[in-house]
Order: C-alpha cells, then sequence, then structure tokens
C-alpha cells in the first residue's frame, strides 16, 4: 500500500487525475438533476398576435421528465406571449417553472397568418440558437398553432405516429414536401432565394388524414359563478378533428410568400425537384392489348433524371431526360374486375407512350406554375450557371427582368417509361 | 529534471501532422465561408504552400546545422540582441496561438455541451495536463501523439466518409473575386504557420538520410485532410455554412441529423478534445524553447510559471465569446503572423546562405 501511495505521489498526472474527480465530481453531486430543470420542447407553435405589446404567440409542446422509479413521460402544452422570441421563451419557462430546453425540437408549426410577411423575421432566432437542431422541420397550417400542437400531443399519446416524422417521410413522395429549417434557410441563402414549407391542416369534418379525438370542454353558465346552486362545470364533449398531410405547400422566394400550391401543383414541380420513389400514375380509358377502355393506375418505382443544358443562340435550352420504372398496380375495366395477372405484365409501347404524354402534360403544368410566380423552386439556375458561367451571365444581362429567366429558358423534355 | 530526448522522423511526422491538423477544423472553414464563399477553401490550399516553403527551410537549415540549435544558429549570424528579440517575438506568437485556440475550444465545449461550464472549470481540466505534457519534452509529446495516431486517423476517415455520404447539394462557385479570397488568405494567416515550431526543436530531431519524405508525407496528408473537412463541410450545408461554427462537429452531426446514424457528434468532441490537448501542449513547449532561449540561467519552474501567470491573465482578461475571439484572430493575430511568415524565413534565409557562403571559401 506503502509503494502504492508513494508510486501515486510520483505521478503527477494521477494526482491530478484525483485533484479535478474529487472537486468536480462531488460538487456535481449536489447539482439538480438535468430532468428536474428541463422541460423538453418537442414541438413550436407560432401565432400571429395583433396586439400592441405581443408580437408573437408561442406554444409550446414539453415533454416533462419527472423520474421516480419508472420515468413516466407527461406532455403539456405551454403558451406565452412576447414581443420576440426570446421574450416569450422566458415567459414560458418561468409559466412552467422549469427551463425550456430546445435541444428535442422536432417541429416548428406556423400559422398561415403570418406567413403573409417576411418569413425569415419569424425563424431567425430559431436559427441562430445553438441548441436548435438543424433539422427540425418546419410546416405550415391554416388553423390555430396551439390548436395544431394539441392535437400533435393528441396524435401522439394515441397512436405514437410523430409529425415531424411524417414530414421528414414527405420526400418519399411525389405528392408532398419536407422542409426543415436548414432546407428554408438553403433556399433561402442559394442564388434562386427559393424556399417551400409544406401545409398541415387541422379539420374538423374531413375525411382524409389521421383523425385525432380532442376533449373540447362546454363551458356550462354559472361556472365561475359559485353560489349555492353550485357551478356547472360543462360537460366534456368529444370532437373529432384530422391532420391532413394534403400535399399543399407555400412556395417563398426572400422569405415571402409567392404562392400556395395544390397537391397536384406540388406533384407536377416535384417531377423535376423531387427525389420521391413513389407516386401513382393513372391513364384514364386506356384501351390496347389486353385491355379495353380500362383506367389503369401504375406505381412509380424508380425515377431517374439525367439533365443537360446547351446555349443555342445565346438562350438555354434545358434537356431534361427522366426514366421510369412502373409497376401496373390497378385495372379498372367497365366490364368488371380485370381477369389477369398484372403481375407479369410488360408496358407495351402504346402505354408507355400514353404515359409520357401525361408526364410530359404534368411537368409543362409545374414549369408553367413557376414560371408564373418568377420562382425556381427546382433549382434550374444552379445547373445552367455550372454548364456555362459566362453564356448564363450574358443570358440574364440580355433580360429586363433577371428574375424572369425562366420564361426566357428553352426546356425539351423526354421521358421514357420501363417496366419493373 | 525530465530529460528532453530527441525525436525521430515519424514522431516529426506525427507531430506536424496534429500542427497542420489540429486548429483548422472548428471555426476555420466556416469563417472562409463567410468571406469568399466557395471559393474560401483557395486560402488554405495558397497557405498550405506557403507553409510547404517552411517545411523545405527546415529541411535545408536542418541539413546544414544537423546538430545546433536553432538559438545558435541565429545567435551566430545576427548576434545575442537581436535572437533574444526574435525569440521573444516568437513566444508572444505562440502564447497568442494557445489564447486563440483555447477560447475556440472553450467556447466550442460551452455552446454545445455543457453550457453552465466556465472558464475555471476548463482551465483546471487542461492546464496541468499540458503543463505535464509539455514539461515531459518533446520525445513524450512525439510518443504520445503516436499512440493516439490510429485513433484521430480513424476519426477522420469516417467523419469524411460518412460526411460524403451526406452530401446532396450542388453549389455554384465563382461567386467571389479574388481579392476577397486574397483578404480571406491574410485573415486567417495566424491559424497556419506552425511549422516553425520544428525549427525550435530542430537540435531535438534526428531524421536518417531518406526519412524526410515520411515528414513530407505526415504534411501532406494533415494539408489534405483539412481540405477534405472543408470541401465536406461546404458541400453539406453549401449556402448556410456561416450559420455552422464548429465544421468538424457539424459534419458529424449534419450526418446524424439527417442520415440517421445516432449520436455520431461526440466522436467528434473526443477527437476535438484530444487534438487541443496535444496542440496546446506542443505551443507550450515552444513558449519554453523561447524562455530557455532568453533566460539561459533560470529553471524550468520559472517558464511555467511566467506562462500559466500571463495565459490566466490574457484568457480572463482578453476574452470570451465567439465574435470577440474571431476579431482577434482575423484582425489582430495576423500581424503576429509576420514572425512565422517573414522574420523566422528571413533569419534561415540569411542563415543559409552564410553558411553556403562559409562553405565555398573553405
Amino acid at each position: 500500500m506503502k509503494r502504492f501511495f508513494k508510486k501515486i505521489w510520483k505521478t503527477p498526472m494521477v494526482m491530478i487525475f484525483i485533484f479535478i474527480t474529487a472537486i468536480y465530481g462531488f460538487s456535481a453531486l449536489g447539482k439538480s438533476t438535468e430532468i428536474n430543470r428541463f422541460a423538453v420542447v418537442t414541438a413550436i407553435g407560432i401565432d400571429n398576435m395583433a396586439d400592441e405589446n405581443n408580437q408573437f404567440e408561442l406554444s409550446f409542446l414539453t415533454f416533462i421528465p419527472i423520474a421516480e422509479q419508472t420515468f413516466t413521460e407527461t406532455y403539456k402544452v405551454i403558451t406565452a406571449k412576447g414581443d420576440s422570441f426570446v421574450e416569450a421563451i422566458d415567459y414560458a419557462g418561468q409559466y412552467l417553472g422549469r427551463e425550456i430546453g430546445l435541444s428535442h425540437l422536432r417541429t416548428v408549426v406556423i400559422n398561415e397568418d403570418l406567413l403573409q410577411n417576411d418569413v425569415t423575421k419569424i425563424l431567425d432566432y430559431l436559427t441562430r440558437e445553438k441548441e436548435v437542431p438543424s433539422s427540425t422541420k418546419l410546416i405550415a397550417t391554416d388553423s390555430s398553432a396551439k390548436d395544431f400542437l394539441s392535437a400533435m400531443q393528441k396524435l401522439d399519446m394515441e397512436s405514437s405516429i410523430k409529425v415531424s416524422e411524417m414530414v421528414n417521410f414527405n420526400q418519399r413522395y411525389i405528392t408532398a414536401t419536407d422542409a426543415s429549417l436548414e432546407k428554408f434557410f438553403k433556399g433561402y441563402f442559394s442564388p434562386t432565394h427559393a424556399s417551400i414549407i409544406p401545409i398541415f391542416s387541422l379539420e374538423k369534418d374531413e375525411e382524409n388524414g389521421i383523425s385525432v379525438a380532442n376533449n373540447e370542454a362546454q363551458g356550462g353558465e354559472g361556472g365561475s359563478q359559485g353560489g349555492e346552486n353550485g357551478g356547472q362545470t360543462g360537460e366534456g364533449e368529444n370532437i373529432s378533428y384530422n391532420i391532413v398531410n394534403g400535399g399543399e405547400a407555400l412556395i417563398f422566394k426572400n422569405g415571402f410568400l409567392k404562392r400556395q400550391l395544390s397537391a397536384d401543383d406540388l406533384k407536377n414541380i416535384n417531377y423535376f425537384r423531387g427525389n420521391f420513389s413513389t407516386g401513382a400514375l393513372t391513364i384514364k380509358n386506356f384501351s390496347g392489348k389486353p385491355f379495353e377502355n380500362a383506367n389503369l393506375t401504375f406505381n412509380i418505382y424508380d425515377k431517374k433524371m439525367k439533365t443537360k443544358v446547351v446555349f443555342e443562340n445565346g438562350i438555354p435550352v434545358f434537356y431534361c431526360d427522366i426514366k421510369f420504372t412502373v409497376v401496373l398496380n390497378g385495372v379498372e375495366e367497365d366490364n368488371g374486375m380485370f381477369d389477369e395477372n398484372v403481375d407479369l405484365y410488360l408496358i407495351t409501347s402504346k402505354a408507355a407512350t400514353e404515359i409520357e404524354k401525361k408526364v410530359k402534360s404534368n411537368m409543362a403544368d409545374g414549369l408553367a406554375i413557376m414560371r408564373e410566380v418568377k420562382v425556381d423552386i427546382a433549382d434550374f439556375y444552379t445547373k445552367i450557371y455550372n454548364t456555362d458561367k459566362k453564356s448564363f451571365k450574358r443570358f440574364l444581362d440580355s433580360l429586363d427582368d433577371k428574375d424572369d429567366y425562366l420564361n426566357h429558358v428553352l426546356f425539351k423534355t423526354r421521358v421514357r417509361v420501363y417496366s419493373r | 529534471m525530465i530529460r528532453d530526448k530527441a525525436i525521430g522522423a515519424w514522431q516529426t511526422g506525427i507531430i506536424l501532422f496534429f500542427l497542420i491538423f489540429a486548429n483548422k477544423i472548428l471555426i476555420l472553414p466556416s469563417l472562409l465561408f463567410n468571406n469568399a464563399k466557395f471559393e474560401g477553401l483557395i486560402a488554405p490550399i495558397f497557405l498550405f504552400l506557403i507553409e510547404l516553403g517552411l517545411l523545405f527551410l527546415f529541411y535545408k537549415l536542418k541539413i546544414k546545422f544537423p546538430k545546433e540549435r536553432f538559438f545558435d544558429v541565429i545567435k551566430n549570424n545576427f548576434g545575442k540582441v537581436v535572437t533574444i528579440i526574435v525569440f521573444f517575438l516568437i513566444g508572444i506568437y505562440f502564447l497568442g496561438k494557445m489564447v486563440l485556440l483555447y477560447n475556440v475550444t472553450y467556447i466550442f465545449f460551452r455552446n454545445l455541451i455543457y453550457k453552465e461550464s466556465n472558464n475555471t472549470l476548463f482551465l483546471i481540466c487542461l492546464l496541468p495536463v499540458v503543463n505535464h505534457l509539455a514539461i515531459c519534452g518533446v520525445r513524450t509529446i512525439g510518443r504520445t501523439a503516436q499512440l493516439f495516431l490510429p485513433g484521430v486517423v480513424a476519426i477522420l476517415i469516417f467523419a469524411v466518409v460518412v460526411g460524403v455520404f451526406g452530401i446532396n447539394s450542388s453549389v455554384i462557385m465563382e461567386q467571389s473575386t479574388f481579392s476577397n479570397i486574397a483578404l480571406s488568405a491574410l485573415r486567417h494567416v495566424s491559424v497556419f504557420g506552425d511549422t516553425i515550431i520544428l525549427f525550435l526543436f530542430m537540435d531535438k530531431i534526428n531524421i536518417k538520410k531518406g526519412e524526410w519524405k515520411v515528414v513530407f508525407s505526415f504534411f501532406g496528408a494533415g494539408a489534405a485532410s483539412v481540405m477534405a473537412i472543408i470541401v465536406v463541410f461546404f458541400l453539406s450545408y453549401t449556402y448556410t455554412s456561416f450559420l455552422h461554427p464548429f465544421a468538424f462537429f457539424e459534419i458529424l452531426s449534419y450526418v446524424k441529423e439527417y442520415g440517421g446514424l445516432g449520436r455520431l457528434d461526440i466522436i467528434s468532441m473526443i477527437l476535438i478534445i484530444f487534438l487541443t490537448y496535444f496542440q496546446l501542449a506542443i505551443y507550450l513547449k515552444a513558449f519554453f524553447v523561447c524562455f530557455d532561449g532568453i533566460f539561459p540561467k533560470l529553471d524550468r519552474i520559472y517558464s511555467v510559471l511566467t506562462f500559466n501567470f500571463i495565459f490566466i491573465i490574457l484568457i480572463y482578461v482578453a476574452v470570451i465569446n465567439l465574435s470577440r475571439i474571431i476579431i482577434y484572430a482575423e484582425y489582430y493575430l495576423p500581424y503576429l503572423s509576420i514572425i512565422a511568415f517573414i522574420i523566422v524565413p528571413a533569419c534561415c534565409f540569411i542563415a543559409l546562405i552564410a553558411k553556403w557562403r562559409k562553405e565555398k571559401r573553405e
């Protein structure tokens, strides 16, 4: 033992280690644990406040960890108003008696009313706050963001389905888009200054979407009056809300809202921009072996797009070569159920031509939208610029309105369809 | 008293690799983007070429003066007063660089891991280890670095490979002018120039004939690693690179957030803390060499006390937030880099010419 201590004494690093452990190890034991200090925010809802003193109403979906013998998860929606994000966050912490922890933030829900002005003013704090993950999903809602957060909470409790995961999964679909703080600002700071945010609706009488039961208290008369009759506290009524991820989206340029896209609009644009891996293509009234006047639904199994830019007489010509691998998985015929196995169906040239026509038409519609609002959401700019910088700069200089370049670029698309 | 033994080509190369690599993987890439957009990556290439010139100068000097101390090389050509001034300036230079490196690492850990940490806590955890490593000498630093090298290389390769898989964006170049790139290179020159440490340790370095390629290879590997991290970082975050100040951490954080690979960012933190320990120890050793050169009769304890006293004052006075440290690094420290990039090479160059003329006369 004596030798051991002598050896330690001669080894300064061991002494330093013991010193640091003794001071900071024991002092750490005396501190309150983080789970008792923090309210973990998993979603923030931002609503507009038409108030002189307050600019925002922030709602926080907070997970309050309680350490007992087992951990229990308690979610609560807290609302606070403030003239700035920081002020509202401070108030929320004050109301809750805990520090607001944003490191587990997964979703930011913005009320559409706020998006009529410069959206970057709303998102500035969240981008600069180091705790907030840049992958935090961004969605807009046409209802109150606070109500949306309540519905999110119910949805999570009922089914463990998380809205942030729904947004993340959107990138797989041709009819939807995902958005995160990082992606929004990448678009904002890019040369096109274009960004996109998906819309999630909260509807009462809607057939689409996920149903969430919501207990809405009907306030009874005299509830606060007391007296000998006592207060009628009101009866809870089960109202079912639907969270609808319908594929609608908002496109922004320089942080300002340019247009709301329907799911079909988005689908048309996504032919250019999306890395989707699934989507349906329907051809109506198709007649060709072995079908007769049938509605055929193909599922897109794979999509590959090659692009090439050539300058012809100083004008950029954007060639798009898209290859679809499709699978036929729906046949509707007037004569009833189609009596053959479609798994073995090899796409005929006629069917391929029909699909090509449809895709080309959709792409033309998508392009028309981008041209109309002058927002290059598919980032053609980078591809053209990287092909021939000088020619592109000359081309832009020749335009009266440089933002209107999409209307002057020629697009040529080639669509090829293959069976899986 | 611990004897400061000599190091061979491998240990010299490893120390050089750590010096080249360690202090350029946190805030530098973000600042380069801020100054010169994507063309910002040209600035480190340019600065690495100058640094390669310094290494070549060291090679020549070591060939001509194989056993001599750097202090004696300068003294024999310029006299004692000039030598003391040069060593004083080099000491100040490394002290300045230590303040920068310490602050960047401290702010990184405070912002991203432990908000309640304070300077005292960080100093207590860092200074004793760094002091001990520096007192033990170049050979100890070299051997310990050699021990950690496989881990560092593994983490580095892992970060770059998973970072490459996370890239899914294309960017446009030529957004900056030549003057932006040149200004960016000038502003960040202070992060470079660490090769002059080899000059200070030259009497402790024993490189046999034919082993120089090991040293040059490590230099190349270090420079390539830094460039790989800058490129992966730029292509991961593209236009928002300026919003992410801690590049190496952010690469793994990006993969974690978008690739769903779990808490990879912890790996980057481990690497950063190891590299910080090593680099601070090497800088401190350089400071000790300068102190010993200026005050040859004083014991090591005086240089240790002097360093710790000045360093703690500087840390408490000169810092501590990210914006202040960036102003310090971009606007004040580059002036000190004149020592590494002009004064030391000029002295060496003159010493080499003098030696060459002497040999010619003989």
